[in-house]
């Protein structure tokens, strides 16, 4: 996508009207045009605003109780729930989901669907393109993005972004990742439509202190690239739960 | 807030420190303007309570990644009642849900920018129906299927016959006109 297709785009972008893939496109380019990316956010805002020409009604009483309850009930995954996904205990991987006692749903190993189909763009902020732009001219020469995809939970919660490159290889900022005590490390793997984790390698810390990593695979037979906190150095297949998904 | 009760940011903290009573008092401030957007979107009371609930809890559950100093609660409150009413709606009439994020992370990402421009960017119901009046009619009914009904600018050009890029056009014209009326506002 060019500068002159993603201006045009811009309306429609900020109302989330853009369907999937066009979205994608122009997330890909809000990431390397500072201009768009600075346009489509004050877009935003005003598109956001829209909700302030609704007039306030009246819900039924008993919605404020039906509220509390509600919270009540979720109150034990918050308030720091990432906290509690880095501790989850390990998940099955043969059937590609979480544990089937659905305590912890939000952590899969398939994104999903849903939450997969948002794909990048929101999250690429200021900061995270400084560590996208090291990043990509870590080999030197000119590089083509193939498209961005987020890091998510199925929450909605970001922690960076896979940036798919020619060549089959990706680029993966963990920019929201905390840093991990020094015995353990976070592991990626790309998942095959199978379900199956292959080993993509360890993050490391760059000078910024952030997550990161350059790897190469093959991603036609990759449904996603996951995250999980492994021991220092690594192992062979994962022992937890994926904090972090990205859906390809 | 004049009268003593804690700020928005305030019953943030709250939230982030367990204060399940806090998500009450939120609901107190804005629960009349959220189950008014679902049901605007809705047009169904008990979907637009479902929404509203779920937004509230999406909140608590989310508050201890929301920044108060970064962006509004109220705003991304409404964002979450937005996106998941347009699913709702339409879940409800047989088109696939768009999965709109709703993460107080790319909220803060998406709608923060330079804060001389938007950080003050309190925008009040006046000034922002007066701008959506300034909006020529075909515009405004762009924006308002975009808006209102979840639907994306194919559909949108399916719906009023029209070719697709008068629709992109509408749509980004019409929102930059809103942005200049109340820029002047933002930046008093």
């Amino acid at each position: 996508m060019n500068c002159e297709q993603a201006e045009e785009l811009l309306g429609a972008y900020a109302l989330d009207a853009l369907p999937d893939e066009e979205a994608t496109q122009m997330r890909a380019h809000l990431a390397t045009c500072a201009e768009h990316a600075a346009k489509a956010r004050e877009l935003r805002v005003v598109a956001s605003a829209l909700a302030e020409t609704v007039e306030p009604m009246v819900p039924p009483r008993a919605l404020r109780g039906r509220i509390a309850a509600a919270v009540a009930s979720a109150g034990e995954q918050t308030t720091d729930n990432r906290q509690q996904i880095l501790h989850d205990p390990p998940v099955a991987l043969a059937h590609g989901r979480a544990r089937p006692d659905g305590a912890r749903a939000r952590v899969q190993w398939r994104p999903s669907y849903a939450w997969g189909a948002i794909a990048a763009g929101l999250l690429i902020a200021v900061a995270g393109l400084l560590a996208w732009n090291i990043s990509l001219r870590s080999d030197g020469g000119a590089t083509d993005v193939l498209a961005v995809k987020p890091l998510l939970q199925d929450t909605g919660a970001t922690a960076g972004y896979v940036v798919l490159l020619e060549g089959d290889r990706a680029s993966i900022v963990g920019e929201a990742l905390p840093r991990l005590e020094p015995a353990k490390a976070y592991q990626l793997w790309s998942i095959s439509t199978a379900g199956e984790a292959t080993s993509l390698g360890l993050m490391e810390y760059d000078d910024a202190g952030v997550a990161v990593a350059d790897v190469s695979f093959d991603p036609s037979g990759t449904t996603a690239v996951a995250i999980t906190i492994e021991r220092a150095g690594g192992v062979e297949q994962p022992t937890s739960a994926p904090v972090y998904s990205a859906r390809l | 807030m004049s009268n003593g009760e804690p700020d928005d940011g305030a019953l943030l903290r709250l939230m982030q420190a367990g204060d399940e009573s806090a998500v009450s008092a939120l609901y107190d401030r804005y629960g009349g303007v959220a189950y008014g957007l679902a049901f605007r979107i809705t047009s169904d009371g008990t979907l637009a309570e479902d929404v509203v609930q779920e937004a509230f809890v999406s909140v608590w559950k989310q508050c201890g990644r929301f920044d108060a100093s970064r962006g509004q609660a109220r705003s991304w409150l409404l964002t979450i009642v937005h996106h998941r009413a347009v699913d709702a709606v339409r879940r409800r009439t047989g088109r696939p849900e768009r999965g709109l994020p709703e993460g107080a992370e790319e909220f803060l990402a998406a709608t923060q920018g330079r804060p001389e421009e938007l950080a003050e960017m309190t925008l009040d119901a006046a000034a922002v129906r007066d701008a959506v009046r300034l909006v020529p009619a075909e515009q405004r009914e762009t924006i308002v299927l975009a808006y209102f009904e979840g639907m994306t600018h194919v559909e949108i050009a399916e719906r009023m016959g029209v070719p697709l890029g008068t629709v992109k056009s509408r749509l980004r014209i019409g929102l930059e006109k809103m942005r200049e009326y109340l820029r002047p506002k933002v930046l008093e």
